[in-house]
């Protein structure tokens, strides 16, 4: 059995072989389905792939993406997202999990790294609120979440809507501002609950364990296929 | 190949193919366009290739071609076995008046 990240290399290698008409009818079916987060992955990249193989073989009889699959790209992949099996439960939470660990260890990197660069230069607050600073981390990692999910729909919604590219430019910039937005918002929330001193190496020494953890979570998602 | 009747034979066509022998979808397409079904455009097995592996009447294997890269290799279900035996006789019953009540419209 071919894992996921078998197959998307193999995927990307042999794309290039397409004609360039081709390759974006191609690679406008990969970017849409594979937006639709909730299907199973490993499925997802062995259809990808036999689509591939297919318009490799059709182009070298002289056919186009076109005549393939049809003058309805779109309606075709939805026809094919609506039989594709979705992501087991076990699979999306250990996904969703390593993406958790990821951005909680960046977090705690990050915060590390500017107590321990910026406390070479000055006093710096250790402090970690568990009231206002855990509340801070969980909204932060909603936002993300958020985000994440919000850019993948947008993509998924942009790419067979022949919006203009101002309107495109124009909800990115949204998102972003709501992302920022809230961030700044953030640093307005008062310190509250009980304070602990956490120094900056232990920071960084969480946040790297977080992110071993995370990678050790991956590896079991591998071999669940 | 819209019509839900053809839908139906467009799948017990598919499902008699993979009976006989284990194939790839590019293989697939090109045999149905040998026994003359031209008009199926060659991507709309894809979604029938995956409602049948839903309805777990065929199933997908990735293995070896013979020319060097992995392709995902399709065979029967045992269901799938059933499913083509129902199809035959569903075929026979039908196809003999059928043939008759158009041959008397044509005359």
């Amino acid at each position: 059995m071919m894992n996921v990240q078998e197959l998307i290399k193999q995927n990307n290698e042999k794309r290039e072989q397409l004609t360039e008409e081709n390759e974006m009818y191609y690679t406008d079916i990969v970017v849409y389905i594979r937006s639709h987060l909730t299907l199973s992955e490993q499925k997802t990249e062995e259809l990808l792939i036999e689509l591939l193989d297919h318009l490799f073989y059709a182009q070298l009889q002289g056919k186009s993406a076109k005549e393939v699959f049809g003058n309805d790209p779109k309606g075709y992949c939805d026809e094919l997202i609506k039989h594709l099996p979705k992501e087991s439960k076990k699979n999306a939470i250990i996904f969703t999990g390593f993406i958790f660990l990821q951005l909680l260890g960046w977090m705690a990197i990050g915060r590390g790294s500017v107590d321990i660069i910026f406390g070479l230069f000055m006093e710096i607050d250790n402090s970690f609120y568990l009231g206002s600073s855990l509340l801070i981390t969980a909204f932060t990692i909603t936002m993300l979440f958020a985000t994440l999910l919000l850019f993948f729909f947008w993509i998924r919604s942009s790419i067979y809507k022949k919006t203009s590219k101002p309107k495109n430019f124009l909800i990115g910039f949204l998102i972003a501002l709501v992302m920022t937005g809230s961030l700044v918002l953030m640093s307005f929330i008062p310190t509250f609950g009980y304070a602990i001193t956490i120094n900056g190496y232990i920071f960084l020494i969480v946040g790297i364990i977080l992110i071993v953890l995370s990678k050790w979570m991956e590896r079991i998602n591998k071999k669940v296929y | 190949m819209r019509s839900q009747l053809l839908k139906g034979i467009l799948e017990g066509c598919i499902l008699s193919i993979i009976d006989q022998e284990a194939v790839y979808g590019y293989k697939l397409s090109i045999k149905l366009q040998q026994f003359g079904l031209n008009d199926v455009s060659e991507g709309s097995i894809y979604p029938i290739l995956l409602r049948l592996q839903k309805e777990k009447l065929i199933e997908g294997e990735m293995r070896p071609s013979p020319s060097g890269p992995k392709r995902k290799y399709y065979k029967l279900t045992q269901n799938g076995i059933t499913a083509l035996n129902e199809f035959y006789s569903e075929w026979q019953s039908i196809q003999f008046p059928v043939e008759k009540i158009i041959q008397r419209r044509s005359k």
